[in-house]
């Protein structure tokens, strides 16, 4: 697990607030609000930091090994920094099926990296995910929370390499 | 397919994600949902949605009136009603169609659900990745709040109902009803022992009605029409439409809404344009990852509804059917899947936390040529100690996998012990 | 009432109860892991499966509640086979450590598969690494490879102590029990954890390679720790105490203790022990005896010369009933004056109550020292100082009391104890009293000797002998009625269970008590019938 390495207080920013407290009045636990709550911690720091659980456990008043433990069990909440694009490419079945493999190995040889791993400039990191409810336009991946990039080719895949750089 | 408007129909309107075209232009505009709200009794609406025999969507087959009628009339909590958007079922992706073409639809048939509960409270359980459809449904409540169906006193009347999308964040087993509402308290989303069962005590400890998104979608249709009229398709015991979602070796993937009971050969012959590249069928999952296979022999015989599944030992279960042709090397499959539910078991039980990882270093020992003899029985006594002896099915859903195409393609796990032992 | 039948056996059970309580009931143990009669229940581990006729399956025996007319089997070939299975799962990935494992003896792993498993391993992979040997509290360390994810542990430290320390992490076979890197396991009951853990995987610092648990004897008594009277058990190994468990009672303290209970016994036997004799007798040879008589002689001269009242006695609220009795009986036959001093020292941690087991009145007897004070019309600390000061008092005999260390200024030159002519102390350990008193004589612990307590909440308990006394120590029982005789008063030495039949027979509140029915488990004064059960 890692800490942030910017020296800035972890907080909620302007907007972030808002929605933190737009959302709370709709739960009957403060508890229940853990979710969102480090989803936006995650929009805005790109991972959930120890500093960012321990803000969100004193937010909510959570004990502090919850806030971990929930943080552990969910494959979003990334406990480690990742790049600017976190690219996620699905590889159950039926991607795999359609090629899902090739398009991992493409993106390897493309970043230069293994999947896991983030590229030295720490603009990408490469990730396998389970299936991602697109099947029917596998191969598929996912750029950080965005639209799904569905019916993937090798040209594709180049094209939003290149969009991204 | 044209003769079937009920869950599909509006996914080829323009924008019908936005109010003023839903209501404008779409079925059913939440005029449905106003009549219901108005004019009719809770009690009533449970009925309708009984008699027309709606089964769950997301892959129990469960009643869903039936289900309704076990919150108890003497609760002292108030009712959640939690629509189960996390679709992780490998195969399926009706549910996120839903919510990204027309989430209107889905939020009126939540507004006669909870109605019929009494419920003034509703979450949507949209799994995390799904970021447009929580965009597009959030978007669409506010949406609602505004034209005065959802909030204070919707529709002019002195029902309340809050709703509001609470997105999950990459954890398959909350798909599991208690799973999904322990993710809802905040907490890892581990299931729960039943009894007590949710419409008792649920989330917050209060009575909780789990519902699939295409099972609420399908409310709607069934208010306004009638009983008779959603019987009009489907069979006596899988009334109705429903939507079922064909991946892999096809040549035209995608998502089709059909009468329960058509043949699966019509579905992947006709409707789907046949196997890629002219290729031959060679196995076909008909119900999601968790459905036992069938051979192509089996597929091409049977139909899609639940009990013709059940009969030729698989399931309906998500309609999630997955194809797979000639080429496919069954083991490698089947790696792909113990893989999967190694990744997404909570770890709570014994049985799967354990057995989940130990089928998944067989079987890709397996597809490393580094089988040894016994290995197969092996992994069906592991199977027969998973099965029917946990918390939740996902044991149950791992073995289905394992099981089946160690029985059905077992000449090619038997060829790989053969290449591992130098035979 | 619900009947049920278990392997043939039929039992009437209290609606509400699980198939694990009420197959105890009918004489069955189920085996299980997860499940605890005083947590939530996990019904993760699933040993506990059995079936229920009517069934369509197995089912956890934790989370099945009695239904009239249900009929269970426990021993099943479908059951057998299951328990070897959710045995081997759990052996997949644990560590062979028994030869350097503390649970090793008393593992319920070693135990279920010595009764249940005793299958061949058939794993090939090899086994899952994780971090042993972590360091997460004052007491505790924390093997994650031992650990079956039971979540006893974790249930713990959520329902019992609110503190919510340990959780599990990660997903699925990742899964791991443990606390936050910036966390420590630090609530006052941590200990209760390794007690609850059904493997080595939590376990106890200072019992670490101690003692195996096979050497260890088992006594049921009381912790003498505070005023609430945890039952424990202590086990023992060659005349030494090593260890104190908690024992179930639901009337006192359910299945747990504090740490401070629980690791006190080291002083207790140990550290700042009264080793010897003191200013009387036969010091050399520590002959008790002979220093008993001394002291005998010593407060008679001073009676004949200042009167009846020149020398007092003091009641105790450490000692048992059956020793503040015989005080009172002595100091009563002599018309001496007897004082209650109760209290901590001066310098004790003030009003250190949790409001769960933890009493800020560190004596174990203050309501039966009080009880007894009553009923002798014993006088106040306040004219015990009165009584000193004013030259009235030339003597004092203390009985197992820090009385000097309970005064405020105590111990300094010019206090009223410095008045005193003969200043006699009884004593378990070194303390103020007994740097001031000109004799000491030692006594035996309340792990060396038999009686009884009440506690806080007005229980009467029974204290049992553990280990011996030291050679040449004796209990109070021996050496008050000793004392009585040297001084004239007729007073015979009988055992405590005697004693304690003479007191009941004086004092209404203890009607019809006797050591029998005490039992392992007390009986509130006053009387009442016995239901609040102590379970096994």
């Amino acid at each position: 697990m890692e800490t942030s390495d910017k020296h800035e207080k972890i907080a909620f920013n302007e907007e972030n607030e808002r929605r933190f407290q737009k959302l709370l009045p709709h739960y009957p636990t403060r508890e229940a609000a853990l979710i969102p709550a480090l989803h936006l911690a995650l929009e805005q720091y790109g991972y959930v930091s120890r500093e960012v659980m321990a803000y969100v456990a004193e937010r909510l008043d959570v004990p502090l090994s919850k806030v971990l433990g929930v943080a552990s069990f969910y494959t979003m909440l990334n406990m480690d920094p990742v790049g600017r694009y976190h690219i996620q490419v699905c590889r159950t079945l039926s991607c795999a099926l359609r090629g899902a493999e090739d398009v991992v190995a493409h993106l390897e040889k493309r970043l230069g990296i293994k999947v896991g791993e983030t590229t030295p400039d720490g603009k990408f990191t490469l990730s396998e995910v389970e299936c991602l409810a697109s099947c029917g336009s596998g191969p598929v991946l996912q750029v950080n929370n965005e639209e799904y990039e569905e019916n993937l080719t090798l040209e594709k895949i180049d094209a939003i390499l290149d969009r991204l750089q | 397919m044209e003769g079937y408007r009920r869950l599909k129909h509006n996914w080829t309107i323009p924008r019908a994600w936005d109010i003023e075209v839903y209501r404008k232009r779409c079925k059913f505009g939440y005029e449905t949902a106003r009549k219901v709200v108005t004019a009719m009794e809770p009690a009533a609406v449970t009925e309708i949605v009984k008699q027309a025999g709606l089964r769950g969507r997301g892959g129990a087959g469960f009643p869903t009136g039936v289900k309704w009628g076990f919150v108890p009339k003497d609760a002292e909590k108030p009712t959640y009603l939690i629509n189960n958007a996390d679709e992780g079922e490998p195969g399926t992706f009706k549910d996120r169609y839903i919510m990204e073409l027309d989430p209107h639809q889905m939020i009126e048939g939540m507004i006669i659900a909870a109605f019929a509960l009494q419920a003034p409270q509703a979450y949507i359980y949209i799994r995390g990745e799904l970021g447009l459809a929580a965009r597009r449904v959030q978007a669409a409540i506010d949406q609602a709040y505004e034209a005065g169906f959802l909030g204070k006193g919707i529709f002019g009347t002195d029902y309340s109902l809050d709703m509001i999308v609470h997105r999950g964040a990459g954890a398959y087993v909350c798909g599991e009803e208690t799973g999904l509402i322990s993710s809802v308290e905040g907490k890892r989303g581990n299931p729960r022992l039943k009894p007590p069962f949710p419409a008792v005590v649920g989330a917050f400890g209060a009575p909780t009605i789990v519902n699939n998104t295409e099972t609420l979608t399908s409310i709607p249709f069934i208010l306004e029409h009638g009983v008779e009229a959603y019987r009009e398709h489907g069979t006596e015991k899988s009334p109705g439409t429903k939507l079922f979602t064909v991946s892999g070796h096809v040549e035209k993937p995608g998502v089709y809404e059909l009468p329960l009971g058509f043949p699966l050969k019509e579905l992947l012959y006709d409707v789907c344009g046949g196997i890629r590249g002219g290729r031959k069928l060679k196995a076909v999952i008909p119900g999601g990852s968790s459905a036992p296979v069938l051979t192509a022999e089996e597929a091409e015989r049977t139909h899609l509804d639940y009990e013709s599944l059940m009969e030729v030992g698989s399931m309906l279960g998500s309609g999630g059917v997955i194809v797979m042709d000639d080429t496919t090397d069954m083991v490698w499959a089947l790696k792909n899947l113990t893989h999967f539910y190694a990744h997404e078991s909570c770890g709570q039980c014994t049985p799967c936390r354990e057995g989940t990882r130990w089928m998944d270093d067989i079987v890709r020992r397996f597809h490393e040529n580094r089988a040894a003899e016994g290995d197969i029985e092996r992994l069906l006594d592991i199977c027969d100690s998973m099965s029917g002896t946990t918390i939740c099915a996902l044991s149950d859903a791992a073995v289905f996998p394992v099981k089946s195409f160690l029985t059905k393609f077992r000449e090619e796990f038997e060829q790989r012990i053969q290449r591992g032992t130098g035979g | 009432m619900p009947k049920v039948t278990i392997d043939g056996i039929e039992v009437t059970v209290e609606p509400g109860t699980n198939l694990i309580e009420a197959a105890h009931k009918a004489g069955k143990t189920i085996p299980h892991f997860c499940y605890h009669p005083k947590l939530s229940i996990a019904g993760n581990c699933r040993m506990c499966m059995v079936e229920i006729e009517g069934g369509r399956r197995p089912e956890v025996a934790c989370n099945t509640m009695v239904r009239d007319g249900m009929v269970v089997h426990t021993d099943t070939e479908r059951v057998r086979k299951l328990r070897k299975a959710v045995l081997e799962f759990l052996f997949l990935n644990h560590p062979l450590d028994c030869p350097i494992c503390d649970k090793a003896g008393e593992c319920k792993l070693q135990d279920y598969y010595l009764e249940h498993g005793r299958y061949v391993s058939r794993l090939e992979e090899g086994k899952v690494r994780k971090p042993k040997r972590l360091d997460i509290g004052k007491h505790i360390l924390l093997d994650t490879e031992r650990c079956v994810l039971c979540t006893r542990c974790v249930r713990f430290c959520d329902e019992i102590t609110g503190t919510g320390e340990l959780r599990i992490f990660e997903r699925g076979a990742h899964c791991n029990v443990g606390i936050h890197p910036d966390a420590r396991l630090d609530n006052r009951y941590s200990i209760c954890t390794t007690d609850l853990c059904p493997v080595g995987a939590l376990t106890c610092k200072e019992f670490r390679f101690q003692t195996r648990a096979w050497y260890l004897e088992e006594t049921p008594t009381i912790c003498g720790e505070c005023a609430n009277g945890c039952n424990i058990v202590a086990h023992h190994y060659r005349g030494q105490v090593r260890r104190f468990m908690p024992r179930r009672n639901d009337a006192v303290n359910d299945t747990w203790m504090c740490d401070d209970g629980r690791l006190s016994f080291t002083a207790t036997q140990e550290k700042g022990r009264l080793a010897a004799l003191r200013g009387a007798g036969n010091v050399e040879t520590q002959d008790i005896t002979a220093a008993v008589e001394q002291v005998a002689a010593r407060v008679t001269a001073l009676r004949t010369s200042h009167g009846e009242g020149a020398v007092g006695f003091v009641l105790s609220p450490r000692a048992s009933l059956e020793e503040n009795h015989l005080i009172a009986r002595i100091a009563s036959a002599l018309n001496c004056p007897l004082y209650l001093v109760g209290g901590n020292p001066v310098g004790a941690p003030e009003g250190d109550d949790d409001g769960f087991l933890i009493r800020a009145d560190k004596n174990p007897n203050t309501a039966g020292a009080d009880l007894v004070a009553r009923r002798a019309k014993a006088a106040a600390p306040s004219d015990l100082l009165t009584a000193m000061e004013s030259g009235t008092l030339h003597g004092l005999v203390c009985f197992n009391n820090d009385v000097v260390g309970k005064v405020e200024g105590a111990g300094r030159a010019g206090d009223p104890f410095g008045k005193l002519d003969l200043l006699v102390t009884f004593a378990t350990h070194q303390d103020a009293t007994v740097a001031r008193a000109h004799v000491a004589i030692p006594i035996a612990t309340y792990l060396e000797t038999d009686g009884t307590w009440i506690n806080h909440a007005a229980r009467v308990q029974r204290f049992r002998r553990v280990v011996d006394p030291p050679a040449g120590v004796r209990a109070g029982w021996e050496v008050l009625p000793a004392l009585g005789r040297a001084l004239g008063v007729e007073v015979e030495t009988v055992g405590p269970a005697v004693v304690f039949q003479a007191l009941a027979g004086d004092v209404p509140e203890l009607a019809g008590l006797t050591y029998d029915l005490l039992g392992h488990s007390g009986r509130p004064l006053g009387g009442e019938a016995p239901g609040d059960e102590s379970g096994a």
